[in-house]
């Protein structure tokens, strides 16, 4: 059975999520041009292979889920991510329930920072949402270095609690069944 | 900067090396650190994952829209896709349609499952009635905006659906597994096979059976709905009541049928107006003026040459106006 019915579904799913998976690979790999080719290359593989995978999730987040995965062996090769990675997505393969849900685990981020006292709050925002630099946050708020940081590690706490374990163990090989002889190439 | 510290300030250390905010001898100190130990190792490597992860949950939403156009033909030619039907590619207004019926493609393509595992399924139907089949082989009629929920295979040997809007249901009889229907605090089980939900407002909610017979529960009030009673929910003041709906517009929308039983012309347009979605008004008398006619499938221009026909009314169209002038009928 193939995953689509016709190229016009496949054509339909690849407008809809283009531009976002395109953003959410350029997050991991930093390069536009890669995130690019990342996402075409998973789209490809999808397209290629799709009367031979088998999506045991929505095809949102399968598609998350292999963009993830194929920034993170891009990385690889770049020697950026080392192998600890490649350990942690094995064990998950084990795993078969969980999958990368994008707007659950969002809804999440959101929560753990409505958790935050509104100061440490608002350090972690300066820092994450507009990459604003440890000194730079010091200054606009009037507090020394030394207190961004400590705010800093203790925000950081927090959102490991809350993300860490839903993070650590959801990998993209959870999400698909590939044939052993597209499981060899991985 | 100390790394012999505890795991929450090495964490914030790596954080800001990730974010490459460490001076040069730092990122030295770093480096060395996690050569020291396979521990070091796998903490470095953890909170680099949960750095690229927590960056890509967060922003994945706000980027600029790429030109999907230009790569989906460029994809098209690498992968020698054919595409079914000559599309206006450049057309905002055919994208802005894909975007809002892909919300059940995507669902739909979603849709396959791995045999043992439990799946959401969510069923939609955005711009028309749509017709659908369970896995358990019952029909299912959406009216326009409902959408349906369950859990693909059925779990705990019930047949358990989540329906927003209206729909109208077909339900195959098992044995031993009782169809759920649930409304948000209301549930309908149903005991029989064909029934209509109709949900005018956020607090009433009507059931009318066909066939068979449901029990319909909110909180504390329990009713069973026997073959031909409509029996209609008030949630604010907690009331069950039956109500006539002989005429059948509840479910004109499904069932296309509207009955009149020597009903006054009055009522006749009143209804016509609001199944048709139309404004015939009436002019000059309409004493002792009533109908009594099955309307079945039956095109608006049909319904109005029947009742101008009947009733010796003159009908004038004036462009999406229609008049219905009659002298009574005593």
């Amino acid at each position: 059975m193939s995953l689509f019915q016709d190229s016009t579904q496949f054509e339909l799913a690849y407008r809809q999520h283009f531009s976002m998976l395109v953003g959410f690979a350029f997050q991991y790999v930093e390069d536009s041009d890669v995130a690019e080719d990342v996402v075409q290359e998973v789209f490809s593989n999808l397209w290629n292979q799709s009367d031979q995978l088998e999506v045991r999730t929505n095809i949102k987040s399968y598609l998350f889920g292999a963009v993830r995965n194929a920034c993170l062996n891009h990385l690889r090769h770049l020697k950026v991510v080392e192998s600890h990675a490649q350990v942690t997505m094995q064990v998950e393969e084990s795993d078969q329930t969980t999958f990368m849900e994008m707007d659950e685990l969002q809804k999440k981020l959101e929560a753990a920072l409505d958790q935050l006292p509104e100061k440490r709050r608002q350090i972690f925002e300066l820092s994450r949402f507009e990459e604003k630099k440890y000194h730079e946050i010091a200054e606009e708020l009037d507090i020394s270095i030394k207190t961004v940081e400590t705010q800093m590690s203790r925000a950081l706490k927090v959102m490991r609690e809350v993300l860490g374990s839903y993070l650590m163990y959801l990998i993209l090989f959870s999400l698909i069944l590939l044939l052993e002889s597209c499981r060899g190439k991985i | 900067m100390n790394l012999d510290s505890n795991d929450i300030e090495i964490e914030e250390v790596l954080y800001r090396y990730f974010r490459k905010e460490l001076s040069a001898d730092e990122v030295m100190d770093v480096e060395s650190w996690v050569e020291n130990s396979p521990e070091n190792k796998r903490v470095f490597d953890e909170a680099q994952l949960m750095f690229l992860d927590m960056k890509g949950i967060s922003y994945y939403k706000s980027l600029d829209v790429q030109d999907v156009d230009q790569s989906w033909e460029k994809f098209k030619k690498e992968n020698n896709v054919r595409s079914m039907h000559q599309a206006p590619t450049s057309s905002i207004s055919l994208l802005r349609y894909a975007a809002s019926i892909v919300a059940v493609i995507g669902v739909a393509i979603g849709v396959y499952f791995y045999q043992t595992q439990v799946e959401e399924v969510t069923i939609a139907s955005v711009t028309e009635v749509r017709e659908l089949t369970l896995p358990d082989g019952s029909l299912i009629s959406l009216n326009e905006g409902a959408s349906i929920e369950y859990q693909e295979p059925f779990q705990n040997n019930e047949r358990r659906v989540t329906l927003t809007g209206d729909a109208y249901f077909e339900v195959a009889k098992i044995d031993n597994q009782p169809f759920v229907v649930e409304i948000g605090d209301v549930e309908v089980r149903v005991l029989g096979t064909k029934f209509l939900i109709d949900r005018p407002d956020d607090n009433s909610l009507s059931v009318q059976v066909d066939e068979g017979s449901v029990l319909m529960s909110y909180n504390d009030l329990h009713q069973i709905v026997e073959t031909g009673q409509t029996l209609s929910l008030d949630m604010e003041e907690e009331q069950l009541v039956e109500i006539e709906d002989e005429i059948g517009l509840t479910s004109f929308w499904k069932t296309r049928r509207l009955v009149f039983n020597v009903t006054s012309i009055e009522d006749v347009v009143n209804i016509v107006n609001q199944a048709y979605e139309t404004s015939i008004v009436l002019e000059g008398s309409t004493e002792g003026c009533s109908l009594t006619v099955t309307f079945d499938n039956e095109s608006f221009d049909n319904v109005l040459e029947i009742i101008s026909s009947t009733l010796n009314y003159e009908l004038i169209e004036d462009g999406a106006s229609y008049t219905l002038k009659g002298n009574g009928c005593q």
